[in-house]
């Protein structure tokens, strides 16, 4: 049976990478690459091109990494100054999963992984917040629709305690929200009442502000004017 | 015959499109769907019922769970609804072995799954769940739950104008479609008009209490002088 822990770039538990032992196969990616002292397959699935692009570019250590890494870098398309890398196998999984659903390269790890091994026993996922709004949102649904195809396939998730996935803080219908959820939002309220009353007061202290300021110019003038 | 079932939630965008199954599909409301669509097989109300009466439930509501009898399910029996049918969420937790649901659609699609091994099409219809909205941290989970199901080889069918289990591009792999790069200029120039509006909406604001000031003033010197 074999198992997976795949490694992003969180820094809130990239560290439990290193306490694996030699029966996880590891996967990493992107930024992790200089983070974890071994990896057995590195995922680089960004553009190559785009990644020089960017500012500031990728390390300039992180390219020499992947040429270092011959066959056990994948990269999203075949580039020549990697010959060695392997290449996403993007048909394939595409064709096993029978859907085009893929925004964030951890779910195109995780799909990797479930395609790649019939035997998989525990996946681990280290260094994967995907939390809060905006872009991690919907990489996390991803992530976990992937998840849930390994937990059907009778695999073991293991996450970390700090990581969102698969949490919530309480069955939603059958537990009240913990106390801390209630007190939480009580406190939200509270503050978000306090700061609107602290920007009213504000822009009502400025708008006096200026007005005194013109008062006090058109005195200045007048006494310039009639001493 | 392997079993169809539809899961309706109550987003406007598509719960309607749910009309054009035939009678091969069970179909599962919840919470206010029965106002979108009628005639649907199981109504599904898990929040408490003391709850939405303190929100002010409708006494519509009420008849129509009351019309639903041994089809409605509740997360706890309630002596208004005695013929309801209780949520079965031990054995569903048991199934499962994780305690993670966040909202009523992906207990639903937990349940389909539970109660059905012959299960072969699972419809989602009026769930969006979209980024932006106080939905967004219920899409996870319930992708969760529709990811065992793949798994299971239920073929998931969901409007196309739904964001689940939907990107706009394979990331890494395809380029950005046109249609979203144009959305992030367009956002992007937006911003900047916006910032730009909102500078001179304060300078105006700025001035005009200044100018107040100097009118105050010559008020002042008027009422003096005339």
């Amino acid at each position: 049976m074999n198992k997976i822990a795949i490694i992003g770039t969180a820094t809130t538990s990239i560290e439990m990478a290193d306490r694996l032992d030699d029966s996880w196969i590891i996967y990493s990616c992107n930024g992790a690459f200089n983070q974890i002292k071994r990896t057995d397959l590195h995922f680089e699935l960004h553009d190559i091109d785009y990644l020089k692009r960017l500012q500031p570019p990728a390390v300039p250590e992180y390219f020499e990494f992947l040429k270092a890494g011959g066959d056990k870098v994948m990269l999203n398309k075949a580039y020549k100054e990697f010959p060695d890398a392997l290449i996403y196998p993007l048909k394939k999984i595409l064709g096993y999963f029978g859907s085009p659903y893929f925004n964030n390269t951890i779910a195109l790890m995780l799909a990797h992984a479930l395609y790649n091994h019939d035997n998989i026993s525990d996946i681990s996922l280290i260094g994967v917040d995907m939390a809060g709004d905006g872009e991690y949102a919907g990489q996390r649904s991803c992530c976990e629709f992937y998840l849930g195809y390994a937990r059907a396939r009778g695999i073991r998730i293991h996450l970390p305690p700090m990581c969102p996935l698969l949490k919530t803080t309480h069955i939603y219908g059958f537990e009240t929200p913990p106390a801390y959820v209630v007190s939480s939002k009580q406190k939200q309220k509270k503050l978000i009442q306090v700061r609107d009353e602290a920007e009213e007061a504000f822009e009502l202290a400025k708008r006096n502000l200026h007005h005194v300021n013109g008062m006090i110019d058109f005195n200045d003038n007048m006494i310039r004017t009639f001493g | 015959m392997a079993k169809k079932i539809a899961i309706l939630g109550t987003s406007e965008s598509s719960v309607k499109m749910s009309e054009g199954l035939d009678d091969s599909w069970e179909i599962w409301g919840c919470n206010a769907a029965y106002q979108f669509v009628s005639g649907y097989h199981k109504h599904f109300e898990l929040h408490k019922i003391d709850y939405l009466k303190t929100l002010g439930m409708i006494a519509e509501y009420t008849e129509y769970m009351k019309f639903k009898a041994g089809d409605l399910i509740l997360n706890q029996p309630h002596a208004d609804f005695p013929q309801a049918t209780i949520y079965p969420i031990d054995k569903v937790l048991k199934f499962f072995n994780i305690k993670y649901f966040n909202n009523t659609i992906a207990y639903m699609v937990a349940l389909a799954i539970v109660e059905n091994p012959d299960l072969e099409e699972l419809a989602l219809f009026g769930v969006d769940m979209a980024a932006d909205t106080e939905y967004a941290h219920q899409r996870p989970c319930t992708e969760f739950y529709l990811g065992y199901a793949a798994a299971r080889g239920v073929a998931i069918l969901i409007p196309n104008i739904c964001p689940i289990l939907k990107s706009t591009h394979l990331y890494g792999i395809e380029d950005i479609p046109s249609h979203a790069m144009g959305i992030k200029s367009r956002l992007k120039e937006a911003k900047e008009l916006s910032g730009k509006y909102s500078k001179e909406r304060e300078n105006a604001i700025i001035n005009q209490a200044y100018c107040k000031g100097r009118m105050d003033e010559l008020a002042i010197l008027e009422r003096l002088h005339t």
